[in-house]
């Protein structure tokens, strides 16, 4: 199976068409070779389209943190509802939660959280990505 | 797993079940106290000792408590029905027979008066009799263990003379030390641990009655007769 | 083996306790959470008894002198390695050196901490908890002291735990629905009445539906409650009889004591309730000066809460099993 190139402009138009039609804000598709992130901003004001396509693993790029097996996604690790988090672990992103226990998922070292990529509660899949994290200032 | 048992709230009456001498009332959720409701005499206590074997057998059985005149058991799960099993402790004490556990004969070496013996003037002012009236008389008699409690290897002595009953303190002893040969209301023992103590003391004994190294930590068991034996008489 | 760095008083060796002894006057001990025991021994893959540490004063460090595995359960008191924030509830990998430190803990106050293998006191009369009453047990019958070095047992089966550790959703939340919510910041106890409820007449009720404080004259032992006094109606004389811990007597000062860990093997005090057994954890690290209320509950209650908490304990065992497994698996 040959890959699409995710710097191709055509793929990243009919890419945003799809998600316009399945009313999905956003997507992202991360390679050994590259990534692509699409994101529709505003849409009460009319799609707005910001596309990014980057070499993956470059230096100082934004990358992904997939999920290390499948799980329920916790951005915290949901026990300190209405306590301050006295002590969250510095670099981590959240958690798989599997029935009574939380894996946590980690930003890996220098590196900070810099968005989540799914829903509280979303369950996910081994590999799916979960979060995108940066480097640290 | 269900939300109900967050709910709760109705009012549960109380479980005490009352019949032929004795009554069951539960300790929280796993454990159960028959109390023989007669007399606090050696008879009763041999009906306690024959239930005790009975329930030790019971396969829900965790660990059973010989009490003076009363037993708690402690079972293995919580009981769905306490009233059942509350029934089958009574029905068991009503089949106890009477037993009598062939315990051994224990010696005890006192030195009574001296620097221990803390309580014994006001043991004489309470009894009216001497000092040495009081040492014999707690000599002279022959004591059966009733049940062990209390501190590790503390044994409740039954058999002390009327004429040297002593109310237990109201402001206990700080420090009474390990040994001290005491008499607490109706019964006498000696003291297994130092420390805070409302028994009233007239003596001291070297014997080590606890060792949790041992197969058998504990030198008394119920059932055991024990005699005091002066060693010194320091009054 | 680990070494004690820095600790304060009365933190002890503590595993599920010596029941079996009361009837020779032996206080059964254990630790004043189990459940906190329990679910650190499941989530590292030890006997789910394995003794651990109980920590009640703070602050406490302790140093590993060869790699291992450990977890911190109960009160979360800000746990860290080598100056690092550790997560609460979450079992780590750590090399020999390394440097664990609890701070003092700002909600519940006994920490646990449960390393692979447990640690490996002799036991004596079938449990290493440490008994301060007859100071025999756990490390040599006493508490901790600086410069104290324990060792700790073999792994028979040990886990492949992830780098990035193996937390338990902490089972106030987990278990939300079977252990009712504080009611006006009071904790809520479940309790059954006791043989001498009746006997307290109207104050009986007042025994329910009061707040009580846990007072400062409290410790494993027991605690004294603090609040309006009841009374039985006549003066009762009871027979020495065998207690257990959860048991609720009330002195002739009229305020409850509960028996808790380290209760007395015998009492003589009329006894108005029994605490159920699967709600001892809670008042094993509620706070002296805070408030508590008592519900009464049926021995079916008591054991249904007791069912579910059973079914949470094997499910982190097996869970944790099946993740570390399964990540292995996937490397």
């Amino acid at each position: 199976m040959t890959k699409p190139d995710l710097s191709d402009p055509a793929i990243i138009e009919r890419l945003t068409a799809a998600l316009e039609a399945a009313g999905v804000d956003g997507i992202e598709i991360t390679r050994r070779d590259q990534s692509l992130l699409i994101r529709l901003l505003g849409a009460a004001n009319g799609p707005v389209r910001q596309l990014r396509s980057e070499k993956a693993n470059a230096a100082g790029a934004v990358s992904i943190v997939k999920a290390p097996m499948a799980g329920e996604f916790w951005p915290s690790d949901l026990s300190r509802t209405g306590v301050p988090a006295v002590s969250a672990a510095n670099d981590t992103v959240g958690f798989l939660r599997v029935g009574p226990i939380l894996l946590p998922v980690v930003a890996g070292p220098a590196k900070r959280l810099r968005r989540h990529l799914v829903e509280p509660g979303t369950i996910v899949g081994f590999g799916d990505p979960i979060a995108e994290i940066e480097p640290e200032a | 797993m269900s939300a109900s048992a967050a709910k709760i709230i109705q009012p549960v009456e109380a479980l005490a079940l009352d019949r032929n001498g004795a009554r069951v009332s539960p300790i929280g959720s796993r454990a159960f106290l028959l109390e023989a409701t007669g007399e606090f005499d050696l008879a009763a206590q041999r009906r306690i000792w024959a239930l005790s074997r009975a329930v030790e057998l019971w396969s829900e059985t965790l660990e059973i408590v010989p009490g003076m005149t009363n037993l708690l058991v402690v079972l293995t799960v919580t009981p769905e029905d306490p009233e059942a099993l509350a029934l089958r402790l009574l029905e068991a004490w009503e089949q106890a027979e009477s037993i009598d556990l062939a315990g051994r004969t224990i010696e005890i070496a006192v030195t009574y008066g001296g620097e221990h013996a803390t309580d014994l003037a006001a043991l004489c002012d309470r009894s009216g009799l001497s000092d040495h009236e009081v040492v014999r008389i707690h000599y002279e008699g022959t004591y059966r263990v009733f049940a062990l409690g209390s501190a590790p290897g503390f044994g409740y002595l039954h058999g002390l003379d009327p004429r040297i009953y002593m109310p237990r303190k109201t402001v206990p002893s700080l420090n009474m030390a390990r040994g001290c040969v005491t008499i607490g209301g109706m019964q006498t023992g000696v003291a297994v641990l130092t420390g805070p103590n409302g028994w009233n003391s007239i003596g001291f004994a070297e014997l080590q009655m606890f060792d949790p190294m041992s197969a058998t930590p504990a030198v008394m068991a119920p059932g055991d007769t024990v005699r005091f034996v002066p060693a010194s008489i320091e009054l | 083996m680990i070494e004690i760095i820095q600790t304060g008083p009365f933190n002890t060796v503590q595993d599920l306790g010596r029941p079996g002894f009361r009837n020779i006057g032996v206080t059964a001990s254990g630790a004043m959470d189990p459940l906190a025991l329990k679910i650190g021994n499941s989530l590292l893959g030890n006997e789910t008894g394995a003794a651990v540490l109980e920590i009640q004063t703070y602050p406490f460090k302790l140093r590993f002198s060869k790699a291992t595995a450990f977890v911190v359960t109960g009160a979360d008191c800000g746990a860290s390695i080598d100056g690092r924030t550790v997560q609460p509830w979450c079992a780590l990998s750590v090399g020999g050196g390394q440097v664990l430190e609890l701070g003092q803990p700002r909600v519940a106050t006994r920490a646990y901490i449960c390393f692979a293998g447990g640690i490996d006191v002799a036991s004596v009369m079938g449990s290493r908890s440490t008994s301060l009453r007859g100071a025999f047990g756990g490390n040599e019958g006493r508490f901790l002291i600086t410069g104290d070095v324990l060792q700790l047992g073999e792994v028979s089966a040990p886990l492949n735990l992830p780098a990035t550790g193996l937390a338990v959703v902490d089972p106030t939340y987990a278990l939300s629905d079977v252990y009712p919510a504080h009611e006006d910041g009071a904790l809520v106890v479940r309790a059954i009445p006791a043989g001498e409820h009746s006997l307290f007449g109207e104050d009986a009720e007042r025994f329910w539906s009061q707040t009580w404080k846990i007072s400062t004259q409290s410790d494993r032992t027991g605690y004294r409650l603090m609040g309006e006094p009841i009374k039985p109606t006549t003066p009762v004389e009871m027979r020495s009889h065998g207690v257990v811990s959860g048991v609720v007597q009330v002195p002739p000062s009229g305020e409850p004591i509960i028996q808790m860990a380290d209760a007395n093997t015998a009492g003589g005090y009329p006894k108005i309730a029994g605490v159920i057994e699967a709600d001892l954890w809670r008042l094993g690290q509620a706070r002296i000066g805070s408030r508590l209320r008592f519900v009464r509950v049926t021995h079916a209650q008591a054991a249904e809460v007791e069912r579910a908490v059973v079914g949470f304990i094997d499910d982190v065992g097996k869970t944790s099993r099946m993740v570390c497994g399964a990540l292995q698996a996937m490397k």
